[in-house]
């Protein structure tokens, strides 16, 4: 919103550019209009849940300049000339799994996935501030995102991993995934 | 599951035997192929089984639906998974605050596939469980109007509400089914609710 | 859920904010986080007609030393304030506090001037504010006026700004090592507070009090007593005095003043005060 940056003129619509996962786009939208429905509808990138849509639950957790946000609290307009990233953009260039993504996968850290999106971005951004936090840190940093399904704790073990496995790469032998393969208990 | 596990190998045995010439009890399963006992350089897999072997020239004897199997099976009776489950609890008397301070979750469902999901199962029963004895309640004004409706007030809790579980395990098969397996879904809601409560009220008196 | 209809405009300094207001009048309102203001509009219960975005105006977010107290600049997220080495060593309280506001989230996009200038008394900040003896500096078209923070909040969600006047600036005496406390109960760890006490020793101890009145109160009865010579433990019995809280479905109003006088004990007697 350059334009109406140095105005006090109050406008209907407002042109936003906004930069997502890396690429900037500029849109005419209403001032009302929400992050979350613009990540949504005019990005297309549903990856970006809506949850309780009363900033509670989390599920809309991005990025917005690094820091964690619930982006059905934040309007399309307030991001404007800022950066996002959203779970769209956590995966490697290559295809495969961030550390964190990864831990989710070996510790089992979802079951419907409804919060996923948005507890991987809220732990993504924990993991760049304290790449090393203990159970209780990762609880607290964990308070805006609800999760109904798991109780938490293989969540709390999927920040775990990926801290003890910063580059992702799950070690020969030793996926919690793989063990768990029919027959290993039978 | 087990049962109609069993019959797609056995055709997709007959299948393979019939695509590679072999005879089918010389076959092998390994990882992803079935291959020819002593010519492992025979074989096929389990994509090539079902992806291109033409539907209409199924081997002689081969079943209608070739690797597409409905097994209907039904129980002589019902599984009984039954489990243990200790909460400690403290209760702060001056403000009535209830703090789940340890869980110890011991479960018997039988046989068990996959560790990993059961586990799971049981703490996402046990956390709801938790919150149904301490934080969920809907409420309703005089005039009915629900006062709970949005997650501000409606209590589920959060990662830093609930300590972590410590989950166990035994092992009873059922005989009732083929796998030995027993239900895992429920438990945790099941047993957390009384556990919690008597446990404040021991903490209480 | 989608707020009403709304213009919007986003401006670059307090200059700006405070022409816009000018120009608007009471039609307007100031959008700093937005996490207080945004529920609300998307509950439809705040239906303003202009908007106006101070997020982006970075001159109003410092924490500085003003030799003998702190400024502290309207629009420094909560954020900032629970990881700032100065307050953490001069004033613990309020660092402490705002750690402890909403959930990581909401404490990135959440200021200080946002918290004090809704005024909801089940808020964190304006407690920790008065307890503290803060001033509150409101710029507006003629300039700049200091208003104590006990004469800020005069109504529910109402406070002593005026219509075209922005909340720029809060100062706050350096406490150092000086004893405090806060206590928070609530029931989940991002829930507002069903009761909060701030606690601050500074010669006279302030005392304040979260979610025991329509607007955030100093805890009189406590003070007053503490200032004639009563022990702690004399004093937190009267922390309901004077107090109006109300019931909702997480707490009556008899249970408000049972925690008030319990928190007010401990607050006390973490702070020192036997």
């Amino acid at each position: 919103m350059s334009t109406t940056a140095t105005s006090t003129t109050a406008m209907s619509t407002a042109s936003v550019t906004i930069t997502v996962n890396g690429e900037a786009a500029t849109h005419e939208v209403e001032p009302r209009f929400l992050l979350v429905h613009y990540l949504r509808e005019l990005r297309r990138l549903t990856g970006t849940h809506i949850g309780c849509d009363t900033s509670n639950c989390g599920a809309c957790t991005v990025l917005l300049d690094d820091e964690a946000v619930k982006s059905c609290t934040v309007l399309a307009v307030q991001a404007d000339g800022h950066a996002v990233r959203t779970v769209e953009s956590l995966a490697n260039p290559d295809g495969t799994f961030s550390a964190i993504q990864e831990g989710f996968r070996q510790e089992h850290g979802l079951q419907c996935g409804y919060c996923t999106p948005g507890m991987l971005m809220a732990c993504t951004a924990l993991l760049a501030e304290n790449p090393d936090p203990n159970d209780g840190e990762i609880r607290e940093a964990l308070e805006g995102n609800l999760c109904r399904c798991t109780g938490y704790q293989m969540i709390v073990s999927s920040v775990r991993w990926a801290a003890e496995h910063p580059d992702g790469k799950v070690p020969a032998g030793m996926s919690a995934a793989t063990a768990a393969a029919p027959g290993s208990e039978a | 599951m087990k049962n109609a596990s069993i019959k797609v190998r056995n055709t997709a045995n007959e299948i393979a035997a019939h695509l590679l010439e072999a005879n089918p009890a010389d076959l092998l399963v390994e990882d992803d192929a079935f291959a020819v006992a002593g010519s492992p350089d025979k074989s096929v897999t389990w994509a090539e089984l079902g992806a291109s072997f033409p539907p209409l020239q199924f081997p002689e004897g081969t079943e209608p639906g070739g690797l597409n199997t409905t097994v209907i099976q039904t129980a002589p009776n019902f599984s009984y998974p039954s489990g243990a489950y200790g909460y400690v609890v403290s209760i702060d008397r001056d403000t009535g605050a209830v703090t789940v301070e340890r869980y110890v979750l011991v479960d018997d469902c039988g046989t068990v596939i996959n560790p990993l999901l059961a586990e799971g199962q049981v703490h996402g029963g046990a956390a709801p469980g938790i919150a149904q004895a301490l934080f969920e309640h809907m409420s309703y004004d005089e005039a009915s109007q629900p006062q709970t409706s949005t997650l501000i007030d409606y209590l589920v809790p959060l990662a830093a509400d609930l300590p972590g579980f410590e989950a166990g395990r035994i092992v009873t098969v059922t005989p009732n089914n083929t796998l030995g397996a027993k239900g895992i879904g429920e438990s945790g809601a099941v047993g957390a609710p009384p556990a919690v409560v008597n446990a404040a009220a021991a903490a209480a008196n | 859920m989608i707020p009403a209809k709304f213009d919007y405009v986003r401006v670059g300094s307090s200059d700006e904010a405070i022409a816009a207001l000018t120009e608007y009048g009471d039609d307007a309102k100031l959008l700093a986080g937005g996490h207080s203001l945004l529920p609300l509009m998307k509950l439809r219960l705040a239906t303003p007609t202009v908007l106006v975005d101070i997020g982006d105006v970075r001159d109003l977010s410092y924490i500085r030393d003003g030799g003998d107290h702190l400024s502290i600049g309207a629009l420094t997220r909560h954020r900032d304030l629970e990881t700032s080495e100065l307050l953490a060593a001069e004033a613990p309280l309020l660092a402490h506090t705002a750690h402890l506001v909403g959930d990581p989230q909401v404490r990135n996009r959440g200021t200080i001037g946002g918290s004090l200038a809704h005024g909801d008394p089940a808020s964190d900040l304006p407690a920790v504010i008065l307890a503290m003896g803060g001033t509150l500096v409101a710029t507006g078209p003629s300039g700049s006026r200091e208003i104590a923070a006990s004469e800020f909040f005069e109504g529910f969600l109402e406070t002593a700004l005026a219509d075209d006047e922005l909340l720029t600036e809060v100062r706050i005496p350096k406490f150092g090592s000086a004893g405090w406390s806060y206590q928070k109960f609530n029931r989940r760890a991002q829930d507002w507070a069903i009761v909060g006490v701030a606690v601050q020793c500074n010669g006279r101890t302030g005392v304040a009090l979260v979610n025991m009145a329509s607007v955030p109160i100093r805890a009189s009865a406590v003070e007053t007593a503490l200032l004639g010579g009563a022990a702690g433990t004399e004093a937190a019995a009267v922390a309901a005095d004077g107090t109006e809280p109300s019931a909702d479905i997480h707490a009556s109003v008899e249970y408000r003043e049972h925690l008030a006088r319990v928190l007010v004990g401990r607050g006390l007697a973490e702070a020192g005060i036997a």
